[in-house]
């Protein structure tokens, strides 16, 4: 099967910039799939979402291409324009038109379509965003997280092969963003859409994404599913940006090493020094007058909490548990890694690089 | 950018004039009227500047500070001598005020023959008339930046234990500079490009003097030179503003806050507070409405049946067509340049060469009509002879409606440009974007989202332009084909012969249709201060 979305080599460096902002991003969607692009402010995901959608132009190069389907929209001699891509695409401030109903907003994609045919598409649309009610409203009369669905709906109208999401829960609270999250996975998994999605949100990242793609100066340093990102992170960058992470020098003598932990299993054989990633939630910690560990301060979030450990040589730890043991600052504890472990080669303090 | 290049055109070649001083003509000048010219001018800025800033932001401030029967009424009507063009109210005023009026003779009638006022016909008598008419100016955008202002600057002003007094002249005055600055600049701007209320008044200022030169004297170069003096005059009362204004633009933090809950008035200050404005407003505008309509009245009465009518009708239609001209005109230009300087892409910035280009396609309006007018003819006299010698034949392009359009064109883009602009805004980057990624091209996006949205933009822009026109004087004036009468142009000619009684009908006429703008433009500044300040700068 085609995939919906293929990028390969794409770059593009602005006028006023010296450094490039995308630098020869390579990514495919397959139907149905969502693609979550995930990176810090300024990484240059948005501006990747504008050369795909065709609203910036690429730099030129002869290896440089995007097709949309089985249909090139840019390469060697082709760009074809934003209105002709048939890409559907929800902005961060939805870009509602206010001056026309909810309903001729969804339909205004809908131009050059039968007339009744329009009119019962639109009609399809908002109801499956629930929203039926609201087509003859006009979007100021709209809460925010309605507003939303309206700009959803607007961009599936037209039933585009690809819909790009830019940051389209930043503009919500907190609370509202986690239910819209799970009916907007159902929503778009119903339409059967191949989906990018831009976050800079790791939480919305992992909970939405088939595959998510990280970014970082421009450049996609990885892709893979979730948990592959989360547990096997091509660097300690990637590590960092996905959670809270401990780096620990060791000593690998292959499918094992020894770390000031003591000897712990290594996920993939290694050789010599290296840098073991432990979770914080990889830690097993408890009460124990004679750890080697001592406990600086607590963050009780009530479903877990967090804990700064200072070992005895000095290192500090972060160790996630469960919100039921009490801790209290200047205990002592032991602690243990759990489970076989990842590790970067080389010996530098990946801390420096990740920031 | 096309239309920065046509607006600066005409002005180019007369900066062009300082290449070629002529030391004679200046020798000449200066010996003869060009010191008073000077003084004149600088006298007449600095009191209509004073007058008009004081006027402006008092009145501005007791209407947005405090309540008392009638206010609301009050805010309103004080706008209306915007609608009075300076050439007919300094006639009324001459007319009413000066020795052989009848003000001067009730008072003869009262206290005896030897009552003498200073004479009215007189520098001062110039900037009364010219500061009754266009203290609106600064009186909407003062009135607009205190409405601006939110209520919790003046509770923290209060908490921080100032008085009312102290809170006007620490926090609200302060805060609002930009804007007085920009509304005394625009009272100047006028102020500079009148020639007919100084020459009731018998004061020689340069924009008279430029007159005098060019049609009176018929020497045009040394209409130039001086021409050029004041254009440079006028582009320094733009310096001066944006200096002033110097990164002094002060923003509310999120959006308007809780508004000012105004101070009722009570006792001998609501009397006040009602009976000055009432008086002002009597004097600057019921007063000379009412002697205009009296006159037309009669000189309806007694006009032999069918002449007025015929004279009427004709230049009714000519003045009607020609402002519609402009309008459409103004509005096509004004369109293409908003649009192309909206910000839109990823990189809005990168069009700042672009925004730099439509501010100064938009300086015409700071340049006197006078200098202007005579900026246009020179362009279309040297066009008209690289023509010639082209094709050997002539085209007459100076005194056609083409020049009168192209100078409307450079005085008013800045009116139709600024509210085109303001409306355009609504048009988000993103907005526009997802209309193209909806399959619109850019035409389409063009007619169902900018241009629906810009609407009242678009109807502002033709309805200030139209007006502005209508009641313009000296670009007409210099202007027009050979024939061409129009109603400003009549009202003048009749007026400057002392025919009062018949430069009435047209002056009303021009008086009534300058009202609904007028009360636009409060409307405008009601939505907001910046684009209102923005509407002529």
């Amino acid at each position: 099967m085609t995939p919906a979305l293929r990028v390969r080599n794409v770059s593009k460096r602005f006028e006023t910039q010296e450094a490039y902002a995308v630098y020869r991003a390579s990514l495919d969607i397959e139907p149905g799939q969502i693609v979550v692009l995930l990176g810090p402010s300024g990484c240059g995901k948005t501006t990747l979402l504008r050369l795909i959608n065709g609203l910036e132009d690429p730099e030129r190069d002869s290896e440089a291409y995007i097709a949309i389907g089985d249909r090139l929209v840019f390469g060697p001699g082709v760009n074809v324009p934003p209105e002709r891509r048939r890409v559907g695409m929800v902005f961060q401030d939805y870009a509602l038109f206010p001056h026309m109903t909810v309903a001729a907003n969804v339909a205004f994609g809908l131009h050059g379509m039968d007339k009744a045919e329009a009119l019962a598409r639109t009609a399809a649309v908002l109801e499956q965003v629930q929203l039926g009610d609201f087509a003859q409203r006009y979007p100021y009369e709209l809460s925010g997280g309605q507003q939303q669905r309206v700009a959803l709906a607007r961009a599936l109208a037209p039933q585009p092969q690809l819909l790009l999401l830019d940051e389209p829960f930043s503009n919500l609270d907190h609370g509202l963003r986690v239910t819209l999250r799970e009916e907007m996975r159902q929503v778009l998994k119903r339409s059967g859409v191949a989906v990018l999605f831009v976050t800079h949100d790791r939480e919305e990242a992992l909970s939405l994404a088939d595959v998510i793609a990280l970014m970082h100066h421009g450049r996609i340093v990885q892709t893979g599913t979730p948990r592959d990102l989360y547990t096997h992170p091509a660097s300690p960058f990637v590590a960092r940006f996905l959670g809270e992470a401990n780096f620990l020098p060791a000593q690998a003598h292959g499918d094992y090493a020894d770390c000031i932990l003591g000897r712990v299993p290594l996920d993939a054989p290694a050789q010599g020094c290296i840098q073991l990633l432990i979770r914080p939630e990889a830690l097993e910690v408890s009460e124990d007058p004679n750890g080697q560990a001592r406990v600086e301060h607590v963050l009780y979030f009530g479903h877990d909490q967090l804990l700064s450990l200072c070992l005895d040589g000095g290192e500090r730890l972060l160790a996630r548990t469960n919100g039921m043991p009490t801790f209290s600052a200047g205990a002592r504890v032991s602690v243990r890694p759990q489970g076989p472990v990842w590790a970067f080669a080389g010996q530098s303090d990946p801390a420096a690089e990740a920031s | 950018m096309i239309p920065a290049a046509l607006v600066l055109l005409p002005l180019i070649g007369l900066v062009a004039a300082w290449l070629r001083l002529d030391g004679e003509i200046w020798l000449h000048l200066w010996n003869t009227l060009l010191p008073e010219m000077l003084l004149n001018t600088m006298l007449l800025m600095l009191g209509v500047g004073a007058t008009t800033l004081v006027l402006g932001t008092g009145l501005a401030w007791l209407v947005t500070t405090y309540s008392f029967p009638g206010a609301r009424l009050i805010e309103w009507l004080l706008v209306l001598p915007i609608a009075i063009p300076g050439y007919i109210l300094g006639y009324v005023f001459m007319s009413l005020f000066d020795y052989a009026g009848p003000f001067q003779t009730q008072l003869r009638a009262w206290f005896g023959s030897h009552v003498e006022l200073p004479e009215f016909r007189s520098l001062p008598g110039a900037v009364l008339v010219l500061s009754l008419a266009l203290y609106p100016y600064v009186y909407l955008l003062a009135r607009a930046a205190f409405r601006e202002q939110s209520a919790a600057q003046r509770d923290a002003a209060r908490a921080a234990g100032l008085s009312d007094r102290a809170i006007f002249w620490r926090v609200a005055l302060p805060l609002a500079r930009p804007s007085l600055a920009a509304g005394v600049a625009l009272a100047l701007m006028e102020a500079l490009t009148d020639f007919a209320v100084v020459r009731y008044f018998n004061t020689v200022t340069l924009s008279e003097g430029v007159v005098r030169l060019w049609v009176i004297q018929m020497d045009r170069d040394a209409a130039v030179q001086l021409a050029s003096l004041l254009m440079l005059i006028a582009l320094a009362v733009v310096l001066v503003e944006r200096r002033l204004r110097h990164r002094a633009r002060y923003y509310q933090l999120g959006n308007q806050s809780r508004p000012i809950a105004p101070t009722r008035l009570s006792g001998w200050r609501m009397v006040a507070a009602l009976v000055g404005p009432s008086v002002l407003l009597l004097v600057a505008f019921g007063l000379p409405v009412a002697q205009l309509a009296q006159w037309a009245l009669v000189e309806v009465a007694h006009a032999e049946p069918g002449t007025l009518d015929a004279v009427f009708g004709q230049y009714l239609f000519n003045t009607v067509a020609l402002s519609l001209g402009a309008a459409l005109l103004v509005l096509v230009v004004a369109l293409g340049m908003a649009y192309a300087v909206r910000p839109h892409g990823a990189h809005a910035a990168t069009n700042g060469g672009m925004r730099f280009l439509a501010r100064l396609a938009t300086l015409g309006y700071a340049i006197p009509g006078a200098v202007v007018a005579l900026g246009v003819l020179l362009l279309l006299a040297s066009l008209n002879e690289t023509v010639l010698a082209w094709t050997g034949g002539a085209v007459l392009l100076s005194a056609s409606i083409f020049g009168l359009m192209y100078a409307y064109l450079v005085r008013f883009l800045a009116i139709g440009f600024s509210s085109v602009e303001a409306s355009l805004e609504k048009v988000t980057p993103n907005m526009e974007m997802a209309a193209r990624s909806l399959g619109a091209p850019p035409s389409r996006v063009l007619a169902r989202i900018h241009l629906p949205l810009a609407r009242t933009g678009v109807l502002a822009a033709l309805l200030l332009v139209f007006v502005d026109t209508l009641k313009e004087l000296p670009v007409t004036m210099f202007l027009r084909p050979f024939g061409m009468e129009t109603l400003s142009v009549w009202t003048y000619m009749l007026s400057s012969e002392s025919a009062w009684q018949a430069a009435a009908v047209p002056a009303l006429t021009i008086v009534l249709a300058s009202v609904p703008p007028a009360l636009l433009l409060i409307h405008l500044s009601r939505i907001s201060a910046q684009s209102a300040e923005g509407t002529y700068l």
